[in-house]
């Protein structure tokens, strides 16, 4: 299939950049602090006004051309750009007693919940007389009596706390597949196997993936197959076995904005095809299958309307927009049908052998990992990773008991927040206590190389020399010495 | 590496289906007619706009070790060189003496038997991680583990620009690289011209010099170099003693939203970085990331044998007691299974406790001129 032609010029199939801005239909993210959304940016319509904060509902047409990284508020139930771009503006406080020498601590706090002397009523009246969320803070600052009393630090700290309250703005994020996971991951780790960002970025990096590859997986995360599809850019083949009924991942996908030419690398393999029991019964309809693909190739494109069709078109629909919307979807089905490699394509593929091998799942990785590891090349990487160690431990143990592989290795990762700041920089008091395990290797070939052995053997193990060692006379290449050195752990 | 290579194109499932937008009729009248406006809509929305020419890009992998190619050898975990394979040479090392005549032609992950002595090495089809444990280092080097860590975290994808000071070993380089692949480009500069001279050997030697570029520059003093149009890189990476003072020349090169990471030793240095992000930069995060290896053993464990001792009853009672024990014994040792081998982990003895703080931050988006009041 492959046409060894010329080399490929870059404007022939390059993805089109990243687009600054969220584009009508696009995904973003909206990031509170610590509640973040997705949002989808669309037309005012019937049911696309969502809940933001306490601002009550707003429609997402805002977000349409809002540039990634801006900062948004909710004015008049519009979501709006700010003016000065900050998640904490700057407040206008009337007194600003410049007492930095004296050093200020906690020996004289009352915990007693009476400093503040700003009641909800006041609060309540301000925002009916139209003050905007940074003249109640001021409000509240200048009544509090222990404010003062408070560090620069403890200060800064109040007054972030006190506008997150009373003046809700957030960051328009893009979808990249550190932002998604590290999404996912806060909100619900073990719904998505504790796969922490840096986790996910250890599975990309460790299975060298790169655009043009052919990748192998079993994945029932999707994050993990959003972000290969996101880094092999349009180029290259996935081929996502899955044990479902349709092809998974379509929710964690959409999030990624993808245009086809990017999707167009995931090729589906259903593992009922390739490896299900009772193959024989199967490959039969499979068959049929291939050939249902081949039927609808010849009838051309627009596939055109048997007369059963035309019939329940007349007299089951009342108008034509419902006719358009059959006509639509059934045209739909046809496109996916005639995209998707049938099953022959998909062996083929998986006989090419792929280039890496990544196990992402729920399920026990062994037999997954024994089932797919002939398809992957020699001196390939795999990846398999899991939520427990265990039955990591149970592949490792057989892939080197058989000798499969080398460079095996078994890991965790430990990942520390550190919030820098002058004179009190520190770690996060709570971080991640898991983000894993992930096992990584090396497939080795399975070619023997007959060498001609000179001399007795002396000595042990790997120490052990020819007695009769030719001599050293043969030309030592300058790469030895390059090679040689290095030696760390 | 294989990741520099060209894509090749070649047709697909969706290049084979040759599916078309079909002119519509001016008039839509009959269910025929109907169908061909739904079925274009349909394919608008499936395909996008641009449905023609969608092949495919492959890059052939490189299965035979052919003479002048890359590779890596594996003599054990953790003790990883490589050679450029040279017929008629001689590669040795604690394992004995290998011909590289030995293995050229042959498939690479092959196991090469020493010619002198039992020992073995693996031949290994070089990647960004293997070579990162077997380059030599000329620097302290950023770990596999840190090198995923930026990529991810500054977003790259294919065909994006990122820049990156200094070079040092080039292990990061070579990461970028593959992240960036086939059309990106990495803009690398190096203020010691002998490491510069020396990367961009190696880059060239590695056949990833059309996407990395090392340039002898002290990024510090001078800035980027016009290598790189201002506002146009997607990403910069700075790996310098005092990073804080390059700050301003990276958000020259940003592109808007664009990510700069910093990869800093010392918490001072992150510190001082930090404080340099303000006002220009948002999302600020600093983090650490470390590796835990975990051993795993495999074998029987040994129960202990617990015999209690009777203390007391009678005579008589001891007596009974005793049967039955034996008797249970007996019984046991007649059902008792072979001993089960057991897969058990624990962590290595020892880890590096620590690389470099990684810091991130995103350039401000410019407020348009219509924004600002």
């Amino acid at each position: 299939m492959e046409t060894d032609a010329s080399v490929s010029t870059q404007p022939s199939h390059s993805p089109s950049t990243p687009s600054p801005v969220v584009r009508e239909g696009d995904i973003c993210i909206v990031d509170f602090g610590e509640t973040r959304y997705f949002l989808r940016a669309c037309r005012a319509g019937k049911d696309n006004q969502i809940k933001l904060g306490q601002k009550g509902k707003v429609y997402t047409t805002g977000l349409i051309n809002m540039p990634y990284g801006a900062v948004i508020e909710v004015k008049n139930s519009r979501i709006v750009r700010t003016e000065d771009d900050l998640i904490t503006p700057l407040l206008n406080l009337e007194e600003k007693e410049e007492e930095e020498t004296e050093k200020c601590d906690n020996r004289n706090l009352v915990d007693d919940n009476k400093s503040q002397k700003t009641t909800m009523d006041d609060i309540n009246k301000l925002r009916e007389e139209g003050k905007t969320g940074q003249d109640i803070v001021s409000q509240l600052v200048s009544n509090s009596t222990s404010f003062s009393g408070k560090t620069a630090f403890a200060q800064a700290k109040y007054i972030k706390r006190k506008l997150k309250k009373y003046l809700p703005r957030a960051r328009v994020l893009r979808c990249t597949s550190a932002t998604v996971c590290d999404l996912y991951f806060k909100k619900d780790a073990m719904r998505y196997m504790s796969l922490r960002p840096d986790s996910l970025a250890q599975i990309l990096s460790y299975a060298n993936v790169y655009a043009g590859a052919q990748v192998l997986t079993f994945d029932t995360i999707s994050v993990v197959t959003a972000s290969l599809v996101e880094r092999m850019g349009g180029y290259g083949r996935i081929l996502n076995v899955f044990s479902s009924q349709d092809p998974p991942h379509k929710e964690v996908l959409s999030k990624f904005n993808f245009d086809y030419k990017r999707l167009d690398v995931l090729k589906f393999v259903s593992a009922y095809e390739i490896f299900g029991e009772g193959a024989g019964r199967e490959v039969k309809d499979l068959d049929a299958c291939d050939d249902e693909k081949q039927k609808l190739k010849r009838q051309g494109w627009p596939v055109p309307l048997m007369e059963h069709t035309k019939e329940h078109l007349q007299n089951n629909f009342e108008n034509d927009e419902k006719r358009h919307e059959f006509l639509f979807k059934r045209a739909s089905r046809f496109i996916r049908k005639l995209c998707r490699p049938s099953r022959d394509e998909s062996l083929s593929y998986l006989n090419k052998k792929s280039d890496s091998l990544i196990i992402s799942t729920k399920f026990d990785p062994l037999p997954i990992l024994f089932a797919l590891l002939p398809f992957l090349a020699p001196s390939c990487p795999f990846v398999v990773f899991s939520e427990h160690i265990e039955p990591l431990a149970e592949c490792f143990d057989k892939l080197k008991s058989e000798k499969l592989a080398i460079q095996l290795q078994l890991t965790e990762t430990w990942n520390r927040e550190i919030k820098v700041m002058p004179n009190i920089t520190h770690p996060q008091m709570t971080m991640s206590a898991t983000g894993g395990y992930i096992l990584t290797g090396c497939k080795t070939s399975d070619q023997i190389i007959e060498v001609e052995k000179k001399g007795k053997l002396v000595g042990k193990g790997f120490g052990a020399m020819r007695s009769r060692a030719p001599k050293r006379k043969l030309e030592t290449s300058k790469e030895t010495s390059d090679g040689g050195g290095e030696k760390k752990k | 590496m294989d990741f520099a290579k060209p894509p090749l194109p070649s047709s697909g499932p969706t290049a084979e289906a040759n599916l078309k937008l079909v002119p519509a009729p001016s008039t839509v009248k009959t269910v025929d007619e109907l169908n061909i406006v739904a079925s274009n809509e349909a394919l608008i929305a499936e395909l996008g706009q641009e449905m023609e020419g969608l092949i495919e890009h492959h890059i052939p992998r490189s299965n035979t070790i052919t003479p002048n190619s890359l590779c890596v050898i594996f003599s054990s975990y953790a003790s990883l060189s490589f050679v450029y394979s040279t017929p008629n040479s001689i590669y040795s090392n604690r394992n004995g003496v290998f011909h590289h005549n030995d293995f050229i032609g042959k498939q690479f992950g092959v196991k090469v038997p020493s010619r002198c002595s039992d020992g073995f090495v693996f031949i290994l089809r070089p990647t960004v991680e293997l070579w990162a444990h077997s380059l030599n280092h000329r620097t302290q080097i950023c770990h596999p583990l840190d090198q995923s860590v930026v990529v991810s975290h500054l977003y790259l994808s294919p065909n994006a620009v990122v820049l990156e000071s200094g070079t040092g070993s080039g292990a990061m380089s070579h990461a970028l690289s593959r992240a960036v692949a086939p059309h990106g480009k990495v803009w690398s500069y190096e203020f010691n011209h002998v490491r510069a001279s020396t990367a961009n050997v190696e880059f060239q030697k590695n056949g990833v010099s059309h996407i990395c570029a090392c340039e002898h520059r002290d990024v510090c003093g001078q800035g980027f170099g016009p290598s790189c149009p201002d506002g146009t890189a997607d990403g910069v990476f700075l790996d310098l003693p005092e990073p804080w003072t390059a700050t301003a020349h990276a958000l020259i090169k940003l592109k808007g939203d664009g990510r700069v990471c910093s990869y800093s030793p010392c918490i001072e240095q992150t510190q001082r970085f930090v404080a340099s992000l303000e006002g220009d930069f948002h999302s600020v995060s600093t983090i650490e990331v470390r590796l835990k290896e975990f051993c795993v053993d495999t074998g029987v464990e040994e129960a202990m044998e617990v015999v209690m001792p009777f203390y007391y009853g009678t005579e008589k009672v001891d007596k009974k007691r005793k049967e039955r024990r034996e008797r249970e014994e007996k019984e046991e040792k007649e059902e008792k299974e072979p001993p089960k081998k057991r897969i058990r982990t624990r962590p290595a003895s020892e880890m590096r406790g620590h690389t470099a703080f990684l810091t991130f931050a995103t350039k401000n988006v410019p407020l348009a001129k219509s924004e600002k009041k």
